[in-house]
């Protein structure tokens, strides 16, 4: 079909007669494109990957009670004459903090954030030796109920031996590690001692790696029932974990229901303030690199464009002479430029999913527990690609402005005078 | 020779140019005549007597520094460039020395591009008359030829077409067989005498060649930016 407008159509014809130079712009766009939606995706994956390391294996937000502040006698109204008694109290660190009535809270919590939450379990967590025969370990133990538990971190996807949905009272799940360190396999009985000084004995129901060290080698999982038990705590939790939809929202939900909760409420954030600080560093990396690559295409296009408008200087000029106006030129490079950029943005769009395709199907075994994982962590996302196509669009067209506006000022009596 | 008596297309008085600079230049001083529909005129001089600057002015493409110049009867003195970009495109057409096709149209589709500047869909209601055009000037079976399919006496008749697409009022051509060997000059210059006579347009070129200025019908000449004589010729 024929173009109608003038001013795309001599954008058209000039761009196809100057296949070269044409070929060149768009390749310079595609290239650009490529490695802005190639950058942006794998620095996204190493994030991803390196938070999900850290909050895979944990709650997102946790709550929990508030710490018990030691009282100053003196400041108690009452204690004109009171009598203070040295005895044998535990120190209250040694108390098992407990938050008793729960169920309405864990309805609470979950109304005060219906939206940002993905998962909400009451926990119970105490600190357990664990014990075969003359081996003793030191462990976390957790109370759960492992179909929920495990949208907080995922066990039975996990699973090397034994089963973990479906857990009785007397058994008990755990990591790899534990287990060989322990020396025993599913089916196996060992001790468990609390703090509190209470001893049971559970039977190994299964066997999990996740690949975090903390989770393999040092978590106990048992029904709830028995971790209460166990910590003397008779129907109570310790406290709640949360998993959320955005990771990085999580100290923002950790600080609004720290408004709400008469409880302590903290997020992974705090605890991995260095992570964080290292991911915006490699974010600020990877905008420079998006930075340099968008200015790089935008002012090879500039150049080629400049050329064009060279080379064309006198075909500009006897066609202001023949009536074209000033804004009819500028319409024909700046229309040039938008073509480029999108036939660029088009191809590096193709060339970037063709590539995060094939590095994100590339695999590699690890040599301690050889278990395959991707080489690339890649996240591909509409965002990343929208990022480099808008880029490519946005420096395209402010690109070939300049060349535009030069064009547009040419003046036909030079070009007849040169002649 | 008939006499035209019909209203000047073009009439220039006390026409004027300086060109401003350390030293200005004065290229044109004092111009004044009239220019009738259909008549063929020929502006003559040595070189630097003014006549590329006075085409300049009557094309609409620079503004006197005096001086006033009407088209068909209209003040155009000093008009928007935009506006004047219109009037050059809907009453005026240029032929050049070289003829400046653009190398990505075909030869029916740069001789339209005049008609396609206007973006009303005059190229499509213009396109049986300039395939006429064609045929007349015997171009036909080089319509969709690329200019550099063509030889140099055929681009500088697809560009004579050019000036005609608009069916303009006035045609301004400088040197327009400048470029062209003496057997081509002559076709050429036939061809732009006999069509521009049966389509009663004016127009205005620009030569040194005494000899084509000869064959007008009326000679101005210019000297050191000065009108010297302005004759009728047989043409």
């Amino acid at each position: 079909m024929a173009i109608r407008s003038f001013a795309l159509a001599v954008a058209v014809r000039q761009l196809a007669h100057n296949r070269g130079q044409t070929l060149l712009s768009i390749g310079v766009v595609a290239m650009s494109v490529t490695l802005i939606i190639f950058t942006s995706s794998l620095i996204r994956g190493v994030q991803v990957r390196l938070v999900n390391t850290i909050t895979d294996s944990i709650p997102h937000v946790r709550i929990m009670p508030l710490e018990r502040q030691p009282e100053v006698l003196w400041d108690r109204a009452d204690a004109g004459d009171a009598v203070v008694r040295v005895g044998t109290v535990p120190k209250l660190e040694q108390r098992v903090r407990k938050i008793e009535g729960w169920q309405p809270w864990l309805e609470r919590i979950s109304a005060l954030q219906p939206h940002d939450l993905t998962a909400l379990t009451a926990s119970i967590e105490g600190t357990v030796v664990i014990a075969r025969e003359s081996k003793r370990l030191s462990a976390r133990l957790v109370g759960v109920v492992p179909e929920v538990y495990n949208r907080i971190i995922d066990l039975q996807q996990n699973l090397v031996a034994g089963r973990y949905f479906g857990l009785n009272g007397g058994e008990a799940v755990i990591g790899l590690k534990l287990a060989t360190d322990l020396g025993v396999r599913v089916g196996n009985r060992v001790s468990l001692r609390s703090e509190e000084g209470i001893t049971t004995s559970v039977t190994i129901a299964g066997i999990y790696e996740t690949g975090f060290g903390s989770v393999d080698g040092g978590l106990v999982v048992v029904p709830v029932r028995d971790a209460q038990s166990l910590l003397g705590i008779g129907n109570a939790i310790t406290g709640f974990g949360l998993k959320v939809r955005d990771v990085f929202a999580a100290e923002r939900i950790a600080g609004e229901l720290r408004q709400q909760l008469p409880f302590k409420v903290e997020s992974w954030m705090q605890d991995n303030e260095r992570t964080l600080s290292g991911l915006r560093a490699q974010s600020g990396s990877s905008q420079m690199i998006i930075f340099f690559t968008t200015a790089s295409s935008g002012l090879a296009i500039a150049a080629l464009m400049v050329m064009s408008v060279t080379g064309k200087y006198r075909e500009i000029g006897i066609l202001k002479a023949m009536g074209a106006t000033a804004g009819q030129i500028l319409r024909v490079f700046t229309l040039q430029g938008a073509i480029l950029s999108l036939l660029g943005a088009a191809l590096g769009s193709g060339a970037a999913f063709a590539l995060l395709r094939w590095l994100g199907g590339l695999q590699t075994i690890s040599p301690t527990t050889g278990r395959a994982s991707e080489l690339f962590p890649i996240v591909m996302t509409f965002g990343n690609f929208f990022l480099g196509n808008g880029l490519a669009l946005a420096a395209g067209l402010a690109a070939s402005l300049y060349p535009a506006w030069r064009a547009s000022r040419v003046n036909p009596i030079e070009v007849i005078r040169g002649q | 020779m008939s006499v035209p008596t019909d209203p000047p297309i073009l009439a220039l008085e006390n026409v004027g140019k300086v060109y401003p600079g350390a030293v200005p230049t004065r290229a044109l001083e004092g111009v004044t005549f009239s220019v009738r529909a259909g008549e063929f005129v020929a502006i003559v001089g040595a070189s630097g007597s003014g006549k590329t600057t006075l085409l300049n002015l009557l094309g609409l493409l620079d503004s006197p520094s005096e001086g006033r110049i009407a088209l068909d009867g209209r003040d155009v003195t000093g008009l928007w460039p935009a506006e004047a970009a219109r009037l050059r495109r809907d009453r005026m057409g240029f032929i050049f020395q070289f003829h400046y096709l653009l190398p990505e149209f075909s030869a029916l589709e740069n001789v339209l591009m005049p008609c396609r500047l206007a973006g009303d869909g005059r190229d499509l209601r213009e396109e049986g008359r300039v395939r006429a055009l064609f045929a007349r000037v015997g171009l036909t079976p080089k319509l969709d030829r690329r200019p550099d399919q063509l030889s140099g006496g055929e681009q500088q008749r697809v560009a004579i077409l050019r000036a005609l697409a608009n069916d303009p009022r006035v045609i301004l051509a400088d040197e327009p067989t400048g470029n062209l060997d003496s057997r081509n000059a002559a076709e050429v210059f036939g061809l732009l005498r006999e069509i521009t006579r049966e389509a009663q347009r004016t127009v205005i070129m620009v030569t040194h060649d005494r000899d084509l200025a000869a064959k007008t019908d009326r000679v101005i000449t210019l000297r050191d930016g000065r009108m010297e004589s302005d004759t009728a010729v047989g043409g």
